[in-house]
């Protein structure tokens, strides 16, 4: 065994072997230089304009944006001196403090890290290590555990059933909830990520490259789709599977960054939307005709045209944006309406879920859950709503849980 | 010698990162000893590439949390190193997420002709570069750059215990790495 000394001394010599070529100095140089000519430019700009989201945070429509928002702002400071004159009373404070601290009203423990959710017959179904928890959402209790064999497994739901994709088993099962086990195994090859539309279970395999369709009557495969890549999570929605590609190398390739699109009717694919060189794309939700994904490469918020498969707009929301969940509808229980909910783990401080309003292109509220930042292993993961309650999938070293956040009394 | 971090009487870093010429001079002086110190420690030229543009610009955002010591470059290496801790955390969610899954992170540890190392340092990188992140982080900063263990689970993000742990599998693992290495030459 090498003494502390000896272990020092081996170490020290990368410092004294290496020869730096000057070639990336230089590159570098000329990226920093540009944005120190936009830091510069900005701070030259009046502080009114300096507050407006700059051309990182909104890629499309800046201008237009620009215009509205400065015309909002002037409405806005002529309401707020009617205010201050006395002439109009605000009907509520205004939220001025965006960082709140929330604990979660409820949380189960899991045996195993958190892979997927879902939703069927008023139960939680949580894919976790080998096996499914089947929770009950108002008691936050696991009523069953079902085995799906070795390695990790997805859980989906929807009008065609319960179904479980086993990895290493290499099967696709439907989920009998009445007696909580397995049924009707259909052989897939490395089944990892699954979701259920209305007569089908779509099923994505990273390692094969392929997206496999398998008809919920029958149990037989309908289709097998070679979209390449390491597609990940599906989502179906708007007549389509949508098919994110997820940082990781497949027999077909990289693809990260690439969200693919199927067409359900013909089982072809009509579309590769790209998020960028560097993304890794980790969710895709479907949700009142918007399709939006985020990306745990660079913590963006990007919006896709289902009409053209062209990307709207990225938002910058922060580090390593994981899970969607849609509270337009329900969000205002909580105290901030209007957004959508993501679950962010930046490399230094809290993870916790950040609220972005899609309208102004920004985070209007971060929810701080008392994560660790060493506690945290990946993170937060994946969002679901149910019965008005926010779950939260935490892959936290400390012990795998779920969540949940329940709107204030 | 002159000391090349030392700065002048009356160096407000404000004031240079305002002046196109000022800037450019200041960077040619710093740059290299940053990315050096990063070069060292990752053995990936585009990762240490992107860590300096991310180191300067850091400073360039925020000129003002300089804190006016005789010398800039220890400051200079102290956002390098949390830099590089933050880089070696994104790689360590990146493999513990990668191997739960059972595939591998496309992230390359170290690419094969970007350093010109002698023979003994490739050996070095070699088995330092077959160690996971977190471990590859604790030994860089325990033994390269001489932090306590409590300094080093500040940069790695864990308890002090969790990282006794880590340097301790580290060391090991190194160790036999390396010494394969150099037994089979």
């Amino acid at each position: 065994m090498l003494t502390d000394e000896q272990l020092a001394r081996l170490i020290r010599e990368l410092e004294t072997s290496v020869d730096p070529d000057a070639t990336p100095i230089v590159r570098a140089f000329d990226r920093i230089d540009a944005d120190r000519q936009l830091v510069l430019r900005r701070r030259r700009q009046p502080w009114w304009l300096r507050i407006l989201p700059g051309p990182r945070s909104l890629d499309l429509g800046l201008r237009p944006v620009r215009l509205l928002m400065l015309v909002s702002l002037v409405v806005g400071m002529l309401l707020g001196g009617l205010i201050v004159a006395g002439v109009l009373r605000p009907s509520e404070p205004p939220l001025n403090k965006l960082d709140l601290v929330v604990r979660p009203a409820a949380s189960v423990d899991l045996p195993g890290r958190p892979y997927s959710m879902a939703v069927d017959g008023g139960s939680l179904w949580v894919a976790n290590g080998n096996v499914v928890s089947r929770i009950d959402p108002a008691t936050a209790k696991v009523q069953a555990t079902i085995p799906t064999g070795s390695g990790a497994a997805s859980v989906g739901a929807g009008p065609a059933g319960l179904w479980v994709a086993s990895l290493d088993a290499g099967m696709v099962s439907r989920v009998d909830a009445v007696t909580n086990t397995l049924t009707e195994p259909t052989p897939v090859a490395s089944p990892e990520f699954l979701a259920v539309g209305d007569a089908d279970v779509w099923v994505a395999s990273p390692t094969t490259g392929r997206v496999t369709r398998i008809d919920a009557a029958t149990g037989r495969i309908a289709a097998s789709v070679l979209v390449g890549g390491a597609p990940s999570q599906p989502v179906v929605g708007l007549g389509s599977v949508w098919i994110p590609h997820d940082c990781r190398t497949s027999t077909q390739g990289p693809k990260a960054g690439v969200v693919t699109r199927i067409d359900i009717a013909t089982n072809r694919v009509v579309g590769e939307i790209s998020g960028g060189t560097q993304a890794c794309v980790h969710t895709v939700v479907v949700s009142s005709g918007e399709v939006w994904f985020t990306d745990s490469n660079d913590g963006t918020l990007t919006q896709i045209d289902p009409a053209t498969n062209a990307i709207l707009r990225t938002l910058s929301i922060g580090e390593d944006a994981r899970g969607i969940v849609d509270m337009r509808a329900g969000g205002s229980r909580y105290g901030v309406p209007g957004a959508l909910w993501l679950t962010v783990n930046p490399s230094f401080g809290q993870s916790g879920i950040a609220l972005v309003d899609p309208v102004a292109g920004k985070v209007v509220a971060f929810l701080d859950l008392g994560v660790a930042p060493q506690a945290s292993t990946v993170g937060l993961t994946d969002l679901f709503e149910l019965d008005g309650s926010v779950w939260v999938a935490a892959d936290v070293s400390e012990q795998p849980a779920v969540w949940r956040i329940d709107p204030a009394p | 010698m002159t000391n090349p971090g030392a700065v002048a009487p009356g160096f407000r870093l404000p004031e240079i990162v305002a002046d196109d010429r000022a800037f450019r001079a200041w960077y040619d002086r710093h740059a290299p000893r940053v990315y050096r110190y990063l070069l060292s420690r990752c053995g990936s030229e585009s990762v240490a590439e992107d860590l300096l543009q991310a180191v300067f610009m850091e400073v360039v955002r925020h000129p003002e949390t300089f804190d006016g010591r005789a010398d800039v470059l220890p400051w200079l290496i102290g956002i390098a190193r949390h830099q590089l801790g933050r880089h070696y955390r994104r790689r360590d969610r990146s493999e513990r997420w990668s191997w739960g899954r059972g595939v591998h992170a496309v992230e390359p540890v170290s690419q094969s002709g970007e350093l010109h190392a002698a023979r003994v340092g490739a050996d070095i990188r070699a088995a330092l570069a077959a160690l996971p992140a977190l471990q590859q982080a604790a030994l860089v900063f325990r033994f390269l750059d001489g932090l306590s263990v409590r300094e080093v689970a500040d940069h790695i993000g864990r308890s002090e215990d969790a990282t006794e742990s880590v340097l301790r599998r580290a060391r090991v693992r190194f160790e036999q790495i390396y010494r394969g290495a150099t037994d089979a030459d």
